[in-house]
């Protein structure tokens, strides 16, 4: 049994989390998000219902998806708490729109020997792509080590659909790396004006992470 | 009609968007259209669609792929094909409901 923790549970973690069920009712998933739902997160996320606003989303997304797998945790991840929230997961998804979030992960994922999937959108755009630490490019490989927050969805704008796509996206990185053949580094790029993805290949040395261990 | 307070909370990330903006999203909340295609598929996308503010009659028919996944509404009519694979078949619902969403909220104007 697989064990995935979903870090954010809005338009792409939330459709992660949707998609990852049906393609793997046996795995075992641990929904963290500190937030509640709002009017404007629902344009993006058709499992909440104007019923939910208030309530924790990774809550409410926990008890739709119906599995007694799923485990939904209503806190932040912050570095000083990665080790008690990831636990035992052998993979972690990146639903956020923090930077913050997304070095946490990344650096989580190193220390423990993990891989873990990157997912962004904003506008019509988006970003998803699996890292195994020490083996691909890392978030500083691409963006810099002095990578700052860039824009977020309530500035820019955002639309579910294009969302929608990123999460199908990281779902397949998922299921590569479920079977052991991930391939070589891939930053997926998908271009909701366009209907299409681009793949940017890259098979640099990450010189800022050593090597991910066996998983366990 | 313009939007109320309310739908102008609810919608706001979309109509922030240039492509959609409010007059968009007063053509999306008055749009209807039927999809149809594999079940998992045509509910998927109907639910996008509904969140986005377009009202939806959905066929589902049974899960084969690939298949057609199909929407119709206004004198339109706009179709993918949904692979097999959720993440593939997901991409697909999202590049298509993307395309619907996209032409609706432009209405007849030129791109």
């Amino acid at each position: 049994m697989t064990r995935v923790a979903v870090v954010g549970t809005g338009a792409t973690g939330g459709a992660f989390a949707v998609g990852l069920v049906k393609e793997d009712p046996e795995v075992s998933l641990v929904l963290i998000d500190p937030d509640q739902v709002e009017w404007s997160n629902l344009p993006r996320a058709p499992w909440w219902t104007a019923q939910d606003v208030g309530q924790n989303k990774a809550q409410v997304l926990a008890g739709r998806l119906g599995s007694g797998r799923v485990t939904a945790v209503p806190a932040a991840l912050l570095p000083e708490r990665a080790d008690e929230l990831l636990g035992d997961a052998d993979l972690v998804v990146d639903g956020t729109d923090n930077w913050e979030a997304r070095r946490t992960m990344q650096a989580w994922a190193a220390a423990r020997g993990r891989a873990w999937i990157y997912m962004s959108v904003l506008g019509l755009s988006g970003i998803t792509a699996l890292f195994r630490p020490g083996q691909d490019p890392c978030l500083f490989c691409l963006f810099g080590e002095t990578i700052q927050q860039g824009p977020h969805c309530f500035e820019a704008g955002v639309l579910g659909t294009v969302a929608l796509a990123v999460a199908g996206e990281a779902l397949g990185r998922y299921a590569a790396w479920l079977r052991g053949d991930p391939g070589p580094f891939g930053l997926f790029l998908i271009d909701g004006l366009g209907g299409r993805t681009e793949v940017i290949r890259a098979e640099t040395r990450c010189p800022h992470f050593a090597p991910l261990g066996s998983r366990a | 009609m313009p939007l109320s307070d309310r739908e102008l909370e609810r919608y706001s990330r979309q109509i922030l968007l240039p492509e959609i903006d409010d007059r968009g999203q007063e053509r999306l909340l008055q749009s209807r259209v039927a999809v149809r295609g594999p079940a998992w598929a045509a509910v998927l996308l109907s639910q996008y669609l509904e969140a986005a503010g377009v009202t939806v009659e959905t066929h589902r028919e049974p899960e084969t792929h690939p298949a057609p996944l199909t929407v119709e509404g206004g004198g339109r009519r706009w179709q993918a094909s949904v692979p097999a694979g959720t993440g593939a078949a997901m991409v697909a619902v999202g590049y298509l409901g993307t395309a619907v969403l996209l032409d609706l909220a432009r209405g007849g104007e030129s791109a």
